[in-house]
């Protein structure tokens, strides 16, 4: 068996769900302590994703990257980056995708807790920052936990975007899920079979952790 | 300090000793409506008319209800500024012999008389 | 001196409300702000300390201005420095009671602060105790030491006391009282039991609809003041007993249980738990050094 496109789904959730760990913390923070009047519009740009075919969101990315257009010039032109059918690409999509995973269980737990905390760590002469890092993330440790195992797992079974972005490139974007749309193409059931059970064993590993430690939090996150 | 004379409704004359003085206690005016309070077992009482005692409040009163006690008795009488309830010693409503339907003077020391503007 | 000025459209549970109030509070005075839920208390004291911000207005301590609309100057919190002690406590549950304190150290402040306070508020044998195993005057004490961990010249108290039963009530008020003159505060304190405001406070603003409608010293403020009796208290009833023709009631006063006989017709109107003024002529208490 191939054990590339393995490698490569695990090392797309570890570098997906890295990157959504620092980005969704502010975003979330900000989601659950403002009056905006912008913020649904954020709260449903965040939550797309959950709703959207990943086809759809694929495809838009696709143009959006795409050299021929503006944006995928610009990045190409001047940054010397190449979004589509690489790693990066697939990142930047992942990122995208799995974005209310991490954003709403870390939301929700900043606004479960006591406005009171921050408050009075604000009138004990205290930045926002430090307030952040020392009184409310520490108190919603099975929130991050959540998000944290719900990005990676969610990252991990991702196909339509995936494909969409990257294509099929073998050691580049040939991840597990695609890996066993082609064995199952190509007949060869045993080989989709080893890479299913082992998606399914992780997967199933790693929500049964978030059971386990959070007491039905994903239940009530995922109503 | 100062001593205030108070005229009830009735026209009884009652007097109080304070400690404030017409300066401190900007009620302490004439002509000033104040309510006049005392403890019930402040009140002494007497079958004598005149008696040559420091007792300067003096207010004639019908005995209307008697509840005696063992220690103490517990007497209601009538009088002109209304219904006063007075608390002796139940030896010396037997001592006095008091009955209800008596006519009785009940007396109250002049530092017991509280005012409340 | 701390001068307020404020205007704030609130939005309560009643609909829309518009507080505009006048304060001044003396250095080093220990003020209670009295009134009904919703009448503008709690957001008064945000206000000062910074967590709201008013419509228009000023806030003026001192020589120097927290806030003015016209001229522009906002403070934050982080710049007020306000002690403030939530009625929810707001202990952060991630840390023990003493790092509780420690947080609240300024920088290079000296961390002498925190033994001093540990032990002023009987917390020592505590420290290593994470909030959410304290009882409620526990936490109240940690609420408050933590508050004073800065130095605060200001002492905010919003309903300090009132999730607490009685004897622990009483015991923090006595505990609140040494605390305000040991630091020398200005202490604002919003509560709505009548004795705790009369036992603390040396003024009373009395808040209705967004706007002080009433203000006085404490004792005159609820009408104790108002009779010529000089030896007075007020307590709670604890206990109500027949003796022969008469009551004799026990009521609570600080920490000493005094009794008072009582006719039986005044005895009727009484409830054990019932808040009493107890008084009598300065004439009558005998008095002897000990």
């Amino acid at each position: 068996m191939d054990w590339q496109p393995l490698v490569l789904t695990f090392k797309l959730a570890v570098v997906t769900t890295a990157i959504l760990f620092v980005v969704s913390i502010p975003i979330a923070n900000w989601l659950s302590s403002t009056k905006s009047k912008i913020r649904p519009v954020l709260e449903t740009l965040v939550s797309m994703p959950l709703v959207l075919p990943p086809t759809v969101l694929g495809f838009y990315m696709l143009v959006a990257f795409s050299p021929e257009n503006a944006l995928g010039n610009w990045l190409n032109e001047y940054l010397g980056i190449k979004l589509i059918f690489s790693f990066g690409g697939l990142v930047v999509a992942s990122v995208i995708y799995s974005l209310p995973f991490m954003v709403q269980p870390i939301q929700a737990g900043l606004s479960s807790l006591p406005s009171t905390l921050k408050e009075a760590s604000y009138t004990m002469g205290k930045s926002k920052m430090t307030t952040l890092l020392k009184i409310l993330l520490p108190n919603i440790k099975p929130s991050l936990l959540t998000g944290i195992v719900l990005s990676f797992a969610h990252t991990v079974g991702e196909f339509g975007v995936v494909l969409m972005i990257g294509g099929n490139m073998p050691g580049k974007t040939k991840v597990a899920s695609i890996a066993i749309y082609d064995e199952v193409e190509a007949l060869n059931y045993a080989a989709a079979n080893s890479y299913s059970l082992i998606l399914f064993s992780v997967t199933f590993v790693i929500l049964l952790l978030v059971y386990l430690t959070n007491g039905g939090y994903f239940k009530r996150f995922a109503q | 300090m100062s001593i205030v004379f108070v005229t009830t409704d009735s026209g009884e004359e009652l007097m109080s000793v304070v400690i404030d003085t017409p300066e401190s206690a900007p009620y302490l005016k004439s002509g000033n409506k104040v309510n006049v309070l005392f403890k019930e077992t402040e009140v002494a009482v007497s079958s004598q008319k005149e008696l040559n005692i420091s007792l300067e409040n003096r207010i004639a009163g019908i005995i209307t209800h008697i509840e005696v006690g063992v220690l103490l008795s517990r007497l209601m009488l009538e009088t002109k500024i209304g219904e006063v309830i007075a608390i002796i010693s139940t030896m010396s409503v037997g001592q006095m012999g008091l009955v209800e339907k008596m006519n009785v003077m009940i007396m109250v020391k002049l530092n017991e008389i509280i005012l409340a503007p | 001196m701390i001068r307020l000025n404020l205007k704030k459209t609130l939005q309560s549970a009643g609909g829309k409300m518009v507080l505009d109030l006048q304060l001044n509070i003396k250095k080093g005075e220990f003020v209670t702000l009295f009134g009904e839920s919703g009448a503008g208390k709690t957001s008064t004291l945000r206000m000062l300390s910074g967590l709201l911000r008013p419509d228009s207005g000023t806030i003026e301590v001192g020589e120097a201005t927290w806030f003015s609309s016209q001229e522009n100057i906002d403070l934050k919190p982080q710049q007020r420095k306000v002690g403030y002690v939530f009625q929810d406590y707001a202990l952060f549950p991630n840390m023990n009671v003493r790092q509780n304190l420690e947080y609240a150290l300024q920088k290079n402040q000296d961390s002498a602060k925190i033994e001093e306070l540990l032990e002023f508020a009987e917390l020592g044998e505590l420290q290593q105790r994470k909030p959410e195993t304290l009882s409620g005057g526990q936490k109240q004490r940690v609420a408050l030491a933590r508050a004073l961990v800065q130095r605060p010249e200001i002492l905010i108290l919003d309903e300090p006391l009132s999730a607490l039963d009685l004897k622990m009530r009483i015991k923090l008020q006595e505990y609140l009282l040494k605390v305000h003159k040991k630091y020398k505060l200005t202490t604002i304190l919003v509560s709505h039991d009548i004795a705790e405001i009369v036992k603390l406070s040396d003024s009373v603003f009395e808040l209705q609809n967004g706007s002080v409608i009433k203000k006085g010293a404490a004792t005159d403020f609820f009408g104790l003041n108002r009779t010529s009796a000089k030896f007075r208290f007020s307590g709670e009833v604890l206990k109500i007993q027949r003796e022969d023709v008469l009551y004799v009631i026990s009521v609570l006063i600080g920490n000493d249980i005094i009794r008072v006989v009582s006719d039986p017709k005044e005895a009727e109107l009484l409830e054990i738990g019932d808040r009493v003024f107890v008084a009598s002529k300065a004439f009558n208490p005998i008095i002897q050094k000990i």
